[in-house]
């Protein structure tokens, strides 16, 4: 009698677990189909977007130097010189994200149209970049302006990259 | 005080002490066999209730499984082609309008003449 009913028990227990086998086999089967899913929704859209992807990185992954180049490129396009006075390195949005962003001081003098000219360059930079604070002063005489008509500028640029840059 | 106890466990006392006699012998083998089939049924009852309910509980449990993996599938990209594409398009819209700005300076009267 023991042992029949020890077959019985046998035989439930063989049935559970052969069938929670084959539920979790389901169930595996089931994720890996979903993973290999979005893997190819991945790949599709990584072959989609490969050229911009690229655009936008050869943009947005500017040293320091190349953002130099860029605001000193506006010198050579308004013939004013430029000083670049400070320059501050924060990241954008905590330490997840790759962004981060340089500030600069720049200074130009020059005739009013050509400070306006600089100005409105630096706001369309082609960069990632943010224009902040601008500050127009005419110089006088006694102020080692040149002329009356003498002006000077003082703007914020903050410009934003990928590049591996300290943040201070 | 035996006027409380039930006539089966006065029966089933009276046959283990009269044991070794062959008539009190089989009552008490007939009760051995009654109990084992009492316990039977008792375990055959509780497995039937068991294994229904295990069935129950997979049938019902299977369907949120599978109705889990079904929506889980379907998740949000990181990389939306939608985001990026605009991205560039303003980044290329800034390059358009700084070559514009450079070669059509702005004409603002020098407010100080």
């Amino acid at each position: 009698m023991i042992i029949v009913w020890s077959g019985v028990g046998y035989f439930a227990w063989a049935i559970s677990s052969a069938e929670a086998g084959g539920l979790s086999q389901i169930v595996s089967m089931e994720q890996e189909s979903a993973e290999y899913t979005a893997v190819l929704r991945q790949r599709a859209v990584a072959r989609e977007t490969k050229e911009a992807r690229a655009t936008l990185e050869n943009i947005a992954d500017a040293d320091v130097v190349q953002m130099l180049e860029t605001i000193e490129a506006v010198a050579e396009e308004t013939r004013i010189p430029i000083q670049v006075g400070q320059g501050l390195s924060v990241s954008t949005s905590g330490s997840v994200s790759p962004v981060r962003s340089v500030s600069f001081i720049v200074e130009a003098q020059g005739t009013f149209a050509q400070v306006v000219h600089t100005a409105a360059l630096l706001e369309s930079l082609p960069a990632p970049a943010s224009f902040g604070e601008l500050q127009l002063e005419r110089l006088s005489s006694a102020s080692g302006g040149s002329g009356q008509n003498t002006w000077r500028m003082v703007a914020r640029v903050r410009i934003f990259t990928t590049a591996d840059i300290p943040v201070i | 005080m035996k006027k409380w106890i039930p006539k089966g466990l006065i029966r089933i006392w009276d046959a283990w002490r009269y044991r070794h006699e062959p008539e009190q012998l089989r009552v008490l083998a007939n009760i051995y066999w009654r109990a084992i089939l009492l316990v039977a049924a008792v375990i055959f009852v509780s497995i039937a209730s068991y294994g229904g309910s295990k069935l129950l509980e997979v049938l019902n449990g299977g369907k949120d499984s599978s109705a889990l993996l079904l929506s889980g599938g379907g998740g949000p990209l990181l990389l939306n082609p939608k985001d990026l594409q605009e991205t560039v398009d303003n980044l290329e819209a800034r390059r358009t309008q700084y070559e514009f700005l450079a070669k059509n300076p702005p004409r603002i009267a020098d407010p100080s003449r």
